[in-house]
């Protein structure tokens, strides 16, 4: 019984630290509206859920319940991870977990309290999503029928289990000392890749008879959904393969074929096929109990990676960086360089080394994905730079002197430019000689991802945002894709940065001084 | 040079409806202020608001005549701040700190590296000041936040808690160093140790629930308690009940009992007798007045 109330106190505070913050309601309220952004009308130009390019179900309870959970079970366990991440550090960073420890709280109890407390904010998610996929539902009008347990039935039976994975991922990442900030944040995109492909590609019905027949599913719950929709589909496009499922926006080449798909009736061993995943993830989340003294007592390591402990030394920066300290503006720009450079882990450097072998020997394609790497590698620098004061406690000391807010967004602006343009240095001079306007496009890319982190992290008050979108465009950009795909495509990174660069110059300068104000 | 400092009518209330500063009205001059009351008090919001670090919700505070709300810098330039919480950069050392933190406050180059030596020196860091902060205790980078805040040679100081995680002896010192800077600057320092202030204070503010209970100097508020102040021997098995009934300024243990010293507006016994309050015992007589009212 007692063990019952103190799992219940840590939910309860755990749930009521969450919902008491702006952030919290302001999500929420996002969720509605691209919720009611993935119902467009029928003369919309594009679907986020369909088949090929151009079909998709007439909007029924069962085919919104359906958009949803496919939604939520890719998109949700991606964003999702990044927004209940961090409660444990939480924790551990504000000693609230010595106050804990002493008491005769069990480790399980308390991480699954955790667990169960992601697990309530994703229901709220998705409890929002579900009214306004219903109120779509309506107003779209294609079918008038609102049934609330077809509406329902996918979001819990292929949502929950993916996003159960995901709690699971957020408090794993939260315990091990280097996955806590940057590090797990960066590295939980590609576990997600790989859950979504590999998982999917193992239980693609399309694949193999095993896959079609067996009640296992993949953790997005894909395969199931194809199983049960795939006789349908083939009534209005008989050509379409099973493998053509289409999550995210997709343009719509002229009006979009419907089908009519009213219910969805996945039999026992499928909900219990899906069950797997839940019952997998809160055995994990057991498993991972005993390691909870040792992880919480390694705060130290984890302070490393927040840029809050002293790094290494580098005492060859400071001969090199003397020059600099002649001036106001340079002894800020030395200080902040040190700052910057005592804090990188010796594998960043060593890392920083091969890419810049990669960028100095390397043919054009391997200088691309080099200099993708060099500024992936920094993701934390551009993202954490202009939230210091935040994480350190600085603010006080540094936002009480005269022109302190000017000067110090004028230094953070310098070392995150230098430091984009330094780690793709070699790629740079290289492409220069023989392709100047290659060599621009790398260059204004680079000032975009510094002025980018910068003003996205003013903006979200928060690294992860960027953190995730820069991951998720150098992704891309591997596969010669998006902005970052600059020495496959330079004209159009240009193009982009033309229109990208003023934006952020504008966030970074008008929202700087309202963040510096409010420490 | 000028040095006025005026709070008026102010008042500050946090996004969830605590008022934490309930129209405070101050003027301040050379000399150190110590400003006293309770945790809670709004001692550190009204201090964030003199270090423009709020706004006022309403009212305002002029230094040397001029709305630090309409130009904060008036009032930077010349400010020296110790909050009560702060970090530091672990991966610098002192005395790199201490020029990145002097830069941002715009000292020049040549003047800073002069400045950083003299405060290091001042607060006792002169050796330590190579040495990351990383390394450094709890007491020393106090020290580094002390020094931090006389870089500008400021003519306001505003100092919150200064001596927590002091040593006896820093404290001391640190007492010795405020008393040796008031001169012709203002010094505001804010504690709810009544001894700091009592060493080194030239006038006395008392805070309580956001409202101002005194101010005045130290001696006139002394005299107030004058008269209600006793001395009061009992055996240890009494004083459980006495401290559940009196206000207990001090307590000392002897071999024929204990030697309560007792605020209170009448004897509280024929046993008790009268003696000289000191400020903590006046301090306590205020608030005992206070919560009465």
């Amino acid at each position: 019984m007692n063990a019952l109330r103190r799992f219940r106190a840590i939910l309860i505070a755990d749930l009521r630290e969450r919902s008491r913050s702006t952030r919290f309601w302001v999500v929420l309220a996002l969720v509605g509206i691209v919720t009611w952004w993935c119902f467009p009308p029928s003369d919309a130009h594009y679907i986020t859920v369909g088949f090929g390019d151009n079909v998709r179900g007439i909007y029924s309870s069962a085919w919104v319940g359906m958009v949803l959970a496919l939604m939520y079970s890719t998109m949700l366990s991606l964003i999702g991870f990044y927004l209940v991440r961090g409660t444990l550090v939480r924790d551990f960073d504000t000693r609230v977990w010595q106050l804990l420890v002493t008491t005769p709280m069990t480790r399980s109890g308390y991480l699954l309290a955790k667990w169960v407390s992601h697990m309530a904010v994703f229901a709220l998610i998705m409890l929002v999503g579900v009214v306004v996929g219903g109120i779509a539902q309506v107003a779209r009008a294609e079918d008038r029928a609102l049934d609330f347990v077809e509406l329902v039935k996918p979001v819990v039976v292929i949502s929950l289990p993916a996003l159960a994975v995901t709690a699971f991922f957020a408090v794993l990442f939260d315990l091990a000392p280097w996955l806590r900030r940057t590090g797990g944040n960066v590295l939980y995109f590609f576990v997600w890749i790989f859950l979504l492909a590999g998982t999917g590609v193992m239980f693609d019905p399309g694949k193999s008879e095993w896959a079609r027949d067996t009640w296992l599913s993949d953790t997005a719950g894909m395969s199931l959904a194809m199983r049960d929709l795939h006789a349908v589909v083939a009534t209005v496009a008989p050509t379409l393969k099973l493998s053509d499922i289409a999550i995210g926006v997709s343009d719509v080449a002229g009006i979009p074929v419907l089908f009519a798909w009213t219910h969805w009736n996945p039999d026992v061993a499928e909900v219990l096929g899906r069950l797997i995943w839940v019952a997998l993830s809160v055995l994990g989340v057991f498993a991972l109990a005993p390691t909870l003294d040792r992880a919480a007592a390694r705060v130290h390591d984890a302070q490393a990676k927040a840029g809050a402990s002293p790094g290494r030394r580098l005492r060859w920066l400071d001969p090199l960086l003397r020059p600099l300290e002649s001036t106001q503006i340079g002894t800020l720009l030395a200080a902040e360089f040190k700052l910057v450079l005592r804090q990188r882990s010796a594998w960043w450097w060593l890392a920083l080394i091969g890419l810049g072998i990669a960028q100095i020997v390397g043919n054009r394609q391997a200088i691309g994905i080099a200099a993708i790497g060099a500024w992936l590698i920094s993701v934390d620098v551009f993202a954490r730079a202009i939230l210091r004061e935040r994480e350190t406690g600085t603010g006080p000391l540094v936002f009480v002197a005269a022109g302190a807010v000017r000067r110090l967004l004028i230094a953070r602006i310098g070392v995150a430019l230098l430091l984009a343009i330094g780690v793709v240095a070699p790629a740079l001079l290289r492409i220069s000689v023989g392709d100047p306007s290659t060599a621009l496009a790398i260059l204004a890319t680079a000032t975009g991802i510094a002025l980018s982190g910068l003003a996205i992290g003013v903006l979200c008050r928060n690294p992860r945002p960027f953190e995730l979108l820069l991951v998720a465009l150098a992704y891309a950009g591997v596969q010669n894709g998006g902005p970052l795909a600059v020495v496959a495509r330079p004209a159009d990174a240009l193009q982009l940065r033309a229109l990208v660069l003023p934006v952020m110059a504008v966030v970074l300068i008008a929202l700087w001084p309202r963040l510096a104000r409010s420490r | 040079m000028a040095c006025e400092l005026t709070v008026e009518l102010v008042h500050y209330r946090y996004p969830g409806g605590h008022e934490a500063v309930a129209g405070i009205d101050l003027r301040m001059g050379p000399g150190i202020l110590g400003l006293l009351g309770p945790n809670g008090a709004g001692k550190s919001t009204l201090m964030r608001i003199l270090a423009t670090l709020a706004k006022p919700t309403s009212g305002r505070v002029l230094w040397n005549g001029a709305d630090i709300a309409r130009s904060p810098d008036a009032l930077r330039v010349e400010l020296g701040y110790l909050p009560q919480d702060f970090g530091v950069y672990q991966a610098l050392s002192a005395r790199e700190f201490l020029a990145y933190l002097a830069a941002v406050k715009g000292l020049p180059s040549a003047r800073a590296k002069t400045r950083i030596d003299d405060c290091l020196g001042l607060v006792g860091l002169a050796d330590a000041g190579d040495r990351r902060l990383g390394d450094f205790s709890g007491g020393m980078r106090q020290r580094v936040g002390i020094a931090q805040a006389l870089l500008n040679d400021p003519t306001l100081l505003i100092v919150d808690e200064p001596t927590v995680g002091l040593d006896p002896e820093e404290r001391l010192r640190f007492r010795h160093l405020l008393t040796d800077l008031a001169g012709q600057r203002l010094v505001i320092l804010s504690t709810h140790i009544v001894s700091d202030v009592e060493a080194s204070a030239t006038a006395l503010a008392v805070m309580d629930k956001g409202k101002l209970l005194f101010d005045g100097a130290p001696e006139q508020l002394v005299g107030q308690a004058q008269g209600h102040v006793w001395e009061w021997m009992m055996p240890e098995s009494h004083v459980a009940d006495a401290r559940a009934k009196f206000t207990i300024s001090s307590s000392l243990r002897r071999p024929d009992g204990v030697r309560l010293r007792v605020v209170a507006a009448s004897a509280p016994s024929d046993e008790a007798q009268a003696c000289t309050p000191d400020l903590e015992d006046a301090y306590l007589w205020l608030l005992a007045r206070a919560v009465a009212a």
